[in-house]
């Protein structure tokens, strides 16, 4: 395992990124079932950043009200895992889940539940395929919805130690004809960092056949 | 529940939980069904363990979980299945039969590869219950409020996108809500700067100075003009706007009148002050008439008086014929002067308005065809004459001699401004006034005289009737013509109207009453008779020179004279049988000759009178009364009396 941040290459990044893409592929034909339309997720981007580079990212580019779901994962990795997207765009996901036919109100009434059970789905499949291509197991907690500006969301209870990471990700939906953007954040600590390291040099192992050193992740 | 041995306690905390708890394994066979779930379903645990899930009777939102269940095992993804998303979900019943709200959650159990899983379901019937109540509550308020809103009511996100519209805003703009929910409110607006503004203060929570005057397009592309206020408000952190319109499209079209009005006023003061400056001009110009008029009259007056003894004296001269040659040439030539001052004075007395007038019914057609062989070769052969007279017109009330002389007149001006030739034509026509005109209102006849000559420009239109205006050369015109008709028309009760179009011609309208039942039919004039007369006869007259001319004439005529100088001194006199004749001045102080005329029918109604004038009282106070005007010669004084008998 390596202390030092951003330590997966550009070989685990791209594993990583391609996991990802299969969970939230998943999750998208769970959306789909759910929605009865066409739902279309990516992740075109993954960087690992420290936590005062992701604030600034969500500061900066988004700059205003901002709305997350919040679950906590355990197993070989342990961490937090937000699905986080502008208050603005909430409503809309919601009206895009629910069909658009809804009243104001209606969906106000829904907006928390139906948050939580969107993001649930995002973020369980993107989680529970990682964990399940690198053959372990996750345990994820029920999902929380977390309004603010950003910051709060990287402060949460029990306060971080100072080594923690960021994984973050850029996510599009596409749903009824809506186009919005948002992000999944993956707060770990270093621990957790290279068991996952050591994860996906296996996954690559495994995938592709070559030599890798024989990581063991931790437990 | 039939828990195995070894979990009695395990078993006994499931049926005693107040939530739904069900294990299924890889088949998706059912291994724990607790007591909630018996109670909720009505399926005992007896019947339901060891089938699979798929085979109870559930509803078809089963399906739904049971994907949620294969993933989990499959994958290890665990799911939360809401009721919100995922209503009815499974066919639960409260304890009391009434309709279990429930949320699920399905988690796989262990390390992977996951055997079983777990599927649990919460109860959150009372917490949705007491929303929906909520809910229903502010929503009968709020219908109450904005559904049945006058004005259109519209609700925004703070990114601006139409999340609520009332119906007066689906009625006023013609769109459904559908087509207004999720479309930018300024997508409707016709210049959305003003709203920009404004919009933009009131996300931020600054103040803004409410209303905003907004063009919103309807369906039908028309503008719909409204004042907008708007207010922030928060649910739950997130900002709305929400907006009132006013509608103000009657407000806007008053003002946009008033703008009109105002951009028009100079221009309606403008004319409005020169319809005043053309009023008091008009005003101004009928004073000046009317102060010309006296004058003239006044003058006229006198002359009158003066002339009478010259023209009464000279032609005494003249019949006698004692004079010498030379003396009768001299006496010829001041006898033709003093004619010609006669008629001077009577144009003068004309114009004034005081010429007697022998009003009578006329027939305008009559007196044009009467007049058309004079007038004709007054006009010349290059000028042609038409006469247009509307049959079955209604008798004028005039003095035909004068309206002859009028004619005349008129034609004459006609031919002199055709220098080159051209047409006079003279009509006449009924014609009718209403209340806007300096007429009385009422009917009349207007005898009009056309030519197509070179016609006159507006000043000399405007000073055309003024005395002694003329246009003509020095010697061609006495500047009276106009003048006299003008006052024969006033006088008459009618009026005199001029238009003219430089280079076209000029018409002249004489619009003169119509005759009332009782006016007097034109009696045939009394040819100048030159007999002899005797008796004695009351001669009155106030002034000395006139008295001693007329009682001259009278002698030489062979009648006896008692010349006494007021009506009260000839009342002595009625008395006197021998009286044959009384001919009286009319304007003497105290009583007038018409006064007097009266006192003589009353004392002796069968003495004839014969009132002398050079005024148009007499005509205007007894109109019966015979009447000699003045100046006169012996041979008109003759033909008065003979007319007497």
């Amino acid at each position: 395992m390596s202390g030092a941040l951003g330590d997966l290459d550009e070989l685990e990044l791209d594993a990583l990124t391609e996991l990802v893409n299969i969970g939230v592929s998943k999750a998208a034909l769970s959306l789909r079932e759910m929605v009865k339309e066409q739902v279309i997720l990516s992740v075109p981007e993954l960087r690992l950043l420290s936590r005062n580079e992701a604030i600034g990212i969500l500061s900066g580019q988004e700059g205003g009200r901002l709305v997350a779901v919040h679950q906590v994962f355990e197993g070989d990795i342990n961490g937090r895992v937000l699905l986080i997207f502008p208050e603005t765009k909430s409503l809309e996901l919601v009206r895009a889940v629910t069909g658009g036919e809804l009243p104001l109100e209606d969906i106000i009434e829904l907006e928390q539940e139906a948050l939580a059970e969107t993001g649930n789905i995002i973020l369980n499949g993107c989680l529970a395929t990682i964990a399940n291509q690198l053959q372990r197991t996750l345990k994820m907690s029920l999902p929380e919805i977390l309004r603010g500006e950003g910051p709060e969301f990287f402060e949460l209870e029990p306060p971080p130690e100072s080594g923690h990471v960021v994984m973050f990700l850029y996510i599009n939906f596409a749903m009824q004809k809506r186009d919005i953007k948002g992000y999944i954040v993956m707060l770990m600590d270093l621990p957790s960092l290279a068991a996952l390291k050591g994860l996906l040099a296996d996954y690559i192992h495994r995938t592709t056949g070559e030599p890798t050193l024989g990581h063991d992740a931790a437990s | 529940m039939t828990p195995p041995a070894d979990h009695d306690l395990t078993g006994a905390l499931w049926d005693a939980l107040d939530s739904g708890l069900v294990v299924l394994d890889r088949d998706l066979h059912i291994v724990v069904w607790n007591s909630w779930m018996a109670s909720a379903t009505g399926i005992s645990a007896g019947s339901a363990i060891g089938q699979r899930l798929a085979d109870l009777p559930l509803s078809a939102g089963v399906d739904k979980l049971l994907a949620a269940v294969t993933s989990a095992l499959e994958t290890g993804a665990s799911r939360l299945l809401t009721h919100s998303l995922h209503p009815a979900l499974l066919p639960l019943k409260t304890r009391t039969g009434r309709r279990l709200i429930h949320n699920v959650t399905v988690r796989p159990i262990g390390e992977r590869p996951q055997r079983q899983c777990l599927v649990q379901i919460v109860d959150v019937t009372v917490s949705a219950e007491r929303e929906a109540i909520l809910r229903d509550r502010q929503n009968a308020r709020y219908d109450a409020v904005v559904q049945h809103a006058a004005d259109p009511i519209l609700t925004m996100d703070d990114q601006g996108v139409i999340q609520l519209v009332n119906a007066a805003a689906t009625r006023e703009l013609g769109f459904t809500s559908a087509e207004m929910l999720g479309r930018p409110l300024t997508s409707f607006l016709a210049d959305a700067e003003d709203w920009g503004f404004a919009w933009d203060r009131v996300v931020a929570g600054d103040e803004v100075h409410w209303p905003v005057e907004l063009a919103v397009r309807r369906k039908d592309k028309t503008l719909s003009y409204v004042d907008a206020s708007a207010s922030r408000w928060l649910s739950e952190a997130r900002v709305f706007v929400t907006a009132i319109f006013n509608d103000v499209n009657e407000r806007r079209a008053a003002a946009a009148e008033l703008r009109s009005l105002n951009d028009t006023l100079e221009e309606r003061v403008k004319a409005r002050t020169s319809d005043l400056e053309r009023a008091h001009e008009q005003l101004r110009q009928s004073q000046k008439m009317e102060a010309v008029g006296q004058l003239t009259g006044g003058i006229a007056h006198d002359f009158n008086n003066l002339l009478t003894p010259i023209l009464g004296g000279l032609d005494i001269l003249h019949r006698r014929g004692t004079a010498d040659g030379r003396a009768n040439r001299l006496i010829d030539g001041a006898l033709q002067s003093a004619e010609r001052a006669k008629t001077l004075v009577q144009r003068l007395l004309a114009f004034a308005r005081q010429q007697p007038l022998q009003t009578s019914a006329v027939d305008l057609a009559h007196v044009v065809q009467a007049m058309t062989e004079l007038v004709g070769s007054t006009l010349g052969p290059r000028i042609r004459l038409v006469t247009d007279i509307e049959p079955d017109l209604p008798k004028a009330l005039a003095d035909p001699n004068q309206l002859e002389m009028a004619l005349l007149n008129l034609a004459v001006n006609g031919r002199d401004a055709m220098i080159d030739g051209g047409t006079l034509t003279v009509s006449a026509k009924a014609g009718v006034v209403d209340a806007n005109h300096k007429l009385t209102p009422g009917a009349y006849v207007v005898l009009s005289v056309s030519d197509t000559g070179s016609g006159m420009d507006a000043e000399t239109l405007a000073r055309a009737v003024e005395p002694f205006f003329s246009t003509k050369e020095i010697g061609k015109g006495t500047g009276l013509g106009l003048s006299m008709i003008h006052g024969l028309a006033a006088q008459l009760g009618g009026a005199l109207e001029l238009s003219s179009v430089v280079g076209v011609g000029t018409t002249v309208d004489m619009w003169l009453p119509i005759a009332g039942e009782g006016a007097p039919v034109a009696a045939a004039l009394v040819e100048g008779v030159d007999e002899k007369g005797a008796g004695l006869v009351l001669l009155v007259d106030d002034e000395d020179f006139v008295r001693a001319s007329t009682a001259e004439m009278l002698m030489d005529l062979g009648y006896e004279v008692i010349e006494v100088t007021s009506a009260k001194a000839a009342m002595q006199h009625l008395s006197d049988p021998r009286l044959k004749l009384v001919v009286t001045d009319h304007l003497m102080p105290g009583m007038t000759g018409a006064e007097f005329a009266r006192a003589v029918q009353t004392q002796r109604p069968k003495l004839p009178v014969l009132v002398i004038s050079g005024y148009a009282e007499v005509e205007d106070l007894a109109p019966d009364l015979p009447r000699l005007i003045k100046p006169f010669r012996q041979s008109e004084l003759s033909a008065s009396l003979a007319a007497l008998r």
